[in-house]
């Protein structure tokens, strides 16, 4: 009898474990570990320096808004600064969650990284890359540099960053100002070795610039512009991907050859953008988690734009609304409100829905969420962060979806 | 009992202890009041007090609430009637006015009619500061109501966040204790007041420097005079044993250093009281806003007692470490070097830790954070020990005790069985053998021979000379190249290396042609968005490119134009050719405010420990019969003395001055020097045609003028003084204090001078220190060739 109830809790036990296991909030689904890979939240394409102001950790999210820090706790979407002093206001530098102008927060393995700019009398003075406790009680310095990263992230233990460094001397001439160097660094967040050099673009040198940083799995994924280096005439556009076991570089292409890039996770695939068009629709490739084996995905019409957060796929008409030419051919793009439609990942859709006339100029997309999207924007009260609650797809049935807010200044 | 009066006597007999307290005191009391009554911000307020305190009677008289809304419809007021004011001068459209004056009237007709009233009274701008004031103060009343009212559901707010709510984390013992700490405070009444008074005198700092000085000073009186006088042999021999001798010198210190501390801040008060007055004294503490996170109930005379006590124990505290420092360690130097050390790695702690750094228990268990008492007892903070959190007054009183049961009976215990001499060091056999065998005796040393042997060998100035060369050398090997960030940076350099020099007919024709291209470059890019023969895609990729020359080079060529507008302006000005000057380098060169603070400082820092003891070396090992005896008079000794403490000027001069120098030519090249400094930016007011090189070579004479004054003054106290380490203590105080003043003031600076044409204050500043180092030169020379040995 003992031995027959034993055996029952046992399997018991493990179904709810294995329950547990599918669920997509789970740190790791076998592909993507939101706890420990690049946490890049994608943002609206139509702001040029759009920002990674939102990350997401194993209890709910962290979001920068006003130069504060705040914790939004995950089971009730309710927002704090992440200070842990009662008698404090936060509203100077004294604040455990002050961190200044910053543009980007990752968290990463229980830490929050960030960038900020060291300076003295308004003159720049190099960077240094922050990480702070999960409570915000504790800020230390990984490292400086001197030079002002173009783009950054923690992946795997690991900070990555691109640098630029101009090459100049009493030789360089009005031509030569855009020639510089382009170089990706990896540094371990435990400073437990030195600098590395990971990548040099040794084929560009004029207008050269690493773009768009990002990393799935053991590749590290960028975007790489520039005129050919020796023969400036020759513009190099290229999509590439390293792989950080053995550090061999491939470029990201589509069965054709054109260039896909922009990869974003969906449940086990990356989904690439590409410039490819087909019956005048913008094609999407999806490929492997290791960036092999492109296919054809999904196509969509000139002024829509995709989003995945690893479940679901998102066609978003931002773009639309500011184009003076509409295709129309599809409701959602000739809309003059905010307007997505919500796919799986076998492109079966889901639900769509509007954000009506008071949307937000960017909203972050966190890669591995389920739960929720994020908006951190800017209105005539102030900063805002609200979000959505993604348990209502099924009902919305492009109705104006309603807000939560989860902060709003004053 | 005639221990502790003989102990005392030898304190008051101390001639330059009475001179330096007096002196001392009195900078203290006069910086105070210069200091700041000469803010301009304080100064307006201080003029609008007694307006202030008229109002504020009436506002406290009536009921809260009622004074509270008046206030805030006065404010909106005279916010109205200064648009209005404004607008009717500044618009000429009489109809557009009137709208505006119409929309005041009818979103708030009570303020509006308010407004009216002012207006007819006489819009004045200092009554409407006045009120401003007033209504912050008025309904601070409620927002520290709400704020302690309010912590214990913060509290609850705040551990509801999984990120808090861990117990045993240093996060969720701390919110928990917070509420519990501020509790009693749910009674205190807040009063409005007048607070200016209250916070400068709490939070003035030279005090604090000027009475760690004289801490110094008492040490070395007390501990260390008798040592360099061959006297400890003399008052440790007692029948009674020595514990007397150092309880006694131990008393003493702490009751006049206590004394000196309530005296001093006292005087502070005052000057305080006086000035600005420090309003009612019975209202409670947190009244003041700047001390909202206050938790100690009392009121404002409560604190300002509490205060004056901190410091009383904090110097205390502060003069039974250094009293253990100076009988523990027999070398004067050595003293010197390790009291300077920690003082200054103190410092360094305290200022440039983060508060959330790993390392903040460093910050906060600090001398100078007990030594700023608004930070400790008006600022509530926790600190994480094993994720509980213990207050910092708490830790505060853990380090007084430590102090009282560890360091004052370890200073009695090692006064007592210190043996009374040097012995020999581990390895002073061996060195003496080596010296023997590399250098032979060979009859009388040249007088100048032997005093370089005492300065640099014996006084082990060889040593800090070596480390100046350390310093030297990473100067000259530091990288100082710039880091361009951006095209534009690039861009700004690359014309600027071409254009650099005085402004030729081909320069001109040159930056007429780049306009040009400007020009056709922008032309061509209205015409490409407005074209619709070509495809959206061509129009993007033609636009990208042009941008991108326009975000790079054109910016750049932007900075250059304002640049050449500039210069152009300020060479008519002057009569002279416009020159380009790389403004990025100039500045570097030019306006690099801590370079020059830290140069000159290590300067001063090295001048004290290197020429404190050229005149007291002969004192301290009783040899000062022996030279002042001398065939052919004293004179030729002093003069070689000079010279030799002129050879270490120059050789420390060089190390600290001219590997940056030379680091810099090497990066940056010579052509900036033979530009005038009138055309750097920032620089515009200059009415001289100065070359850069010329006002560097006048900022070095500055420089030097003023080190070699220090130099002067140091030599002459180590004559007068005949001793080390009280030379350096005094010289310290007088060169460095003035530093530190300097430190926290990023606009006293030399290059400061030339940005505001006061290159006379310069030629003043070179002169006097000629007459002051002349003066203090003539009176050691007259002092030694005058003295009984």
């Amino acid at each position: 009898m003992k031995k027959a109830l034993i055996s029952i809790i046992l399997i018991l036990t493990v179904t709810l474990i294995g329950c547990g296991c599918n669920d997509i909030n789970n740190e790791y689904d076998g592909h993507y570990n939101y706890i420990t890979d690049c946490q890049l939240a994608k943002a609206a394409l139509l702001q040029p320096f759009a920002k990674c102001n939102v990350t997401k950790c194993e209890t709910g999210y962290y979001a920068l808004a006003s130069k504060i820090l705040y914790y939004i706790e995950g089971s009730t979407m309710q927002a704090t600064p992440l200070c842990n002093k009662p008698n404090c206001m936060h509203n100077d530098e004294s604040c455990n969650a002050y961190v200044g102008v910053v543009d980007d927060i990752f968290y990463s393995d229980g830490y929050i990284y960030y960038m900020e700019s060291a300076g003295v009398d308004h003159e720049f003075e190099g960077s240094s890359f922050m990480k702070m406790s999960a409570d915000g009680s504790q800020k230390e310095e990984v490292l400086y540099t001197e030079y002002s990263p173009d783009d950054w992230i923690v992946h795997k233990g690991k900070l990555y960053y691109c640098v630029k460094k101009y090459l100049v001397d009493d030789n360089t001439g009005l031509d030569d100002i855009n020639y510089a160097d382009c170089y990706i660094y990896s540094y371990p967040t435990d400073k437990s070795s030195d600098v590395n050099e990971v990548y040099f673009a040794e084929e560009i040198e004029k207008n050269a610039q690493i773009s768009s940083l990002t990393a799935y799995g053991d590749n590290l994924y960028f975007h790489l512009y520039g005129m050919k280096r020796y023969n400036d005439k020759i513009e190099v556009v290229k999509s590439l991907k390293l792989n950080l076991s053995d550090s061999t570089v491939t470029e990201t292409v589509s069965p054709s050859g054109e260039q896909i890039s922009g990869p974003m996770y969906l449940d086990g695939m990356l989904i690439f953008s590409s410039g490819e068009e087909e019956d005048g629709k913008h094609l999407y490739y999806k490929t492997d988690f290791d960036g092999n084996n492109p296919e054809k995905f999904i196509s969509t019409y000139d002024g829509e734009n995709i989003i995945c957060d690893g479940k679901y796929l998102y066609v978003d008409n931002y773009i639309a609304l500011n184009l003076a030419n509409h295709i129309e051919n599809d409701d959602s793009v000739n809309k003059k409100e905010r307007y997505i439609k919500v796919y799986d990942s076998d492109l079966n859709k889901v639900d769509e829905f509007s954000l009506g006339s008071d949307s937000a100029k960017t909203w972050s997309i966190l890669p591995v969420d389920d739960k929720v999207f994020m908006f951190c924007g800017k209105n005539n009260d102030g900063e805002f962060i609200f979000y959505y609650d993604k348990s209502e797809f099924g009902s919305l049935n492009g109705t104006v979806w309603d807000k939560e807010f989860a902060y709003q200044s004053k | 009992m005639r221990l502790l009066s003989s102990e005392f006597r030898k304190l008051f007999s101390n001639r330059l202890f009475i001179i330096c307290f007096a002196l001392f005191f009195i900078v203290n009391a006069v910086g105070f009041y210069f200091l700041t009554s000469s803010n301009e911000m304080y100064k307006y307020e201080l003029s609008l007090s007694n307006s202030y305190n008229e109002k504020l009677a009436e506002y406290l008289k009536m009921d809260k609430n009622r004074a509270i809304s008046k206030l805030s419809n006065l404010k909106e007021a005279y916010q109205i009637a200064s648009n209005i004011q404004s607008e009717s001068s500044e618009i000429a459209d009489t109809s557009y006015v009137n709208a505006i004056i119409e929309q005041y009237r009818t979103e708030n007709p009570k303020a509006y009619e308010m407004a009216e009233e002012i207006i007819e009274d006489g819009f004045n701008s200092d009554d409407m500061y006045v009120n401003e004031l007033l209504c912050k103060k008025f309904s601070y009343i409620d927002e520290y109501k709400k704020f302690i009212s309010e912590m214990q559901s913060r509290k609850d707010s705040q551990l509801k966040f999984s990120v808090f709510s861990r117990p045993n984390t240093f996060a969720y013992n701390n919110i928990e204790k917070t509420p519990q700490d501020f509790a009693h405070l749910n009674d205190v009444e807040i009063t409005p007041g007048y607070d200016l008074g209250i916070v400068l005198t709490t939070s003035f700092q030279l005090t604090d420097y000027l009475l760690l000085i004289l801490v110094l000073l008492v040490c070395v009186t007390l501990f260390s005079l008798e040592r360099d006088n061959g006297l400890t042999v003399l008052i440790k021999s007692t029948s009674k044993g020595r514990q007397h001798t150092a309880f006694s010198k131990l008393a003493v210190t702490l009751l006049i250093v206590a004394g000196m501390t309530l005296f001093f801040f006292m005087s502070i008060l005052s000057v305080g009281q006086l000035v600005f007055g420090l309003g009612d004294l019975n209202r409670s503490i947190q009244s003041v806003p700047e001390f909202m996170n206050c938790t100690i109930k009392c009121s404002v005379l409560g604190y300002l007692v509490i205060w004056l006590v901190q410091k009383m124990l904090t110097f205390c505290a502060i003069a039974l470490v250094s009293a253990l420092l100076f009988i523990l360690i027999k070398s004067t130097n050595l003293t010197y070097i390790v009291i300077a050390i920690l003082f200054s790695a103190e410092f360094c702690l305290y200022n440039f830790v983060a508060p959330t750094s790993p390392l903040n228990h460093l910050k906060y268990i600090n001398l100078f954070y007990y030594l700023n008492s608004n930070e400790l007892i008006g600022n509530y903070l926790n600190l994480d020990f094993f994720t509980k959190p213990v207050n910092t007054l708490s830790l505060y009183f853990v380090f007084l005790l430590l102090c009282i049961i560890v360091i004052l009976p370890l200073c009695v215990v090692f006064f007592s069985v210190q043996k009374q001499f040097s012995e020999k060091g581990l390895f002073s056999n061996l060195s003496e053998r080596i010296r023997r065998k590399v250098h032979i005796f060979s009859g009388s040393a040249s007088i100048f021979k032997g005093e370089c042997f005492k300065h640099y060998v014996s006084s082990k100035v060889l040593l800090v000379i070596a480390f100046v060369a350390v310093f030297g050398i990473f100067a000259l090997n530091d990288n100082i190249n710039i880091v361009y960030q951006n095209g534009e940076d690039v861009a700004y350099a690359t014309y600027l290396n071409r254009l650099e020099g005085e402004l030729t007919p081909d320069k001109e024709k040159f930056i007429d042609k780049e306009q040009k291209y400007f020009d056709e470059l922008n032309e061509e890019k209205i015409s490409i968005e407005s074209s619709t023969t070509i495809t959206e895609d061509e129009k993007t990729t033609q636009l990208t490119a042009i941008n991108n020359i326009l975000d790079t080079r054109g910016r750049g060529f932007e900075r250059v134009m304002l640049q050449y507008e500039t210069i152009k302006a300020t060479g008519e000005k002057l009569g002279i050719t416009p020159c380009f000057v790389n403004y990025t380098v100039g500045s570097r060169l030019m306006t690099d405010s801590h370079r020059e603070w830290i140069l000159f400082s290590l300067f001063i820092v090295i001048l004290v420990f290197a020429l404190s003891g050229v005149f007291a070396y002969e004192h301290k090992h009783r040899m000062s019969y022996l030279i002042c005896s001398a065939k052919n008079g004293k004179g030729k000794l002093v003069v070689t003395k000079f010279l030799v403490a002129l050879l270490t000027y120059s050789i420390v001069y060089t190390l600290i001055y001219l590997p940056y120098m030379i680091n810099f030519i090497a990066t940056f090249g010579t052509d900036i020097f033979s530009n005038p400094l009138a055309f750097l930016e920032n620089f515009q007011n200059l009415e001289s045609t100065i070359t850069i090189s010329q006002a560097i070579i006048l900022e070095a004479l500055v420089h030097i003028a003023l080190s070699m004054t220090a130099g002067a003054f140091i030599l002459f106290l180590s004559n007068i003084l005949k001793n080390k380490i009280t030379a350096m203590v005094v010289s310290t105080s007088v060169t460095l204090i003035p530093c530190m003043v300097v430190y926290f003031s990023n606009d006293l600076r030399i290059f400061s001078l030339f940005m505001e044409n006061r290159l006379w204050i310069m030629i003043l500043i070179i002169i006097m220190s000629i007459i002051l180092s002349t003066l203090f030169a003539l009176l050691t020379y007259r002092n030694f060739i005058g003295k009984q040995a």
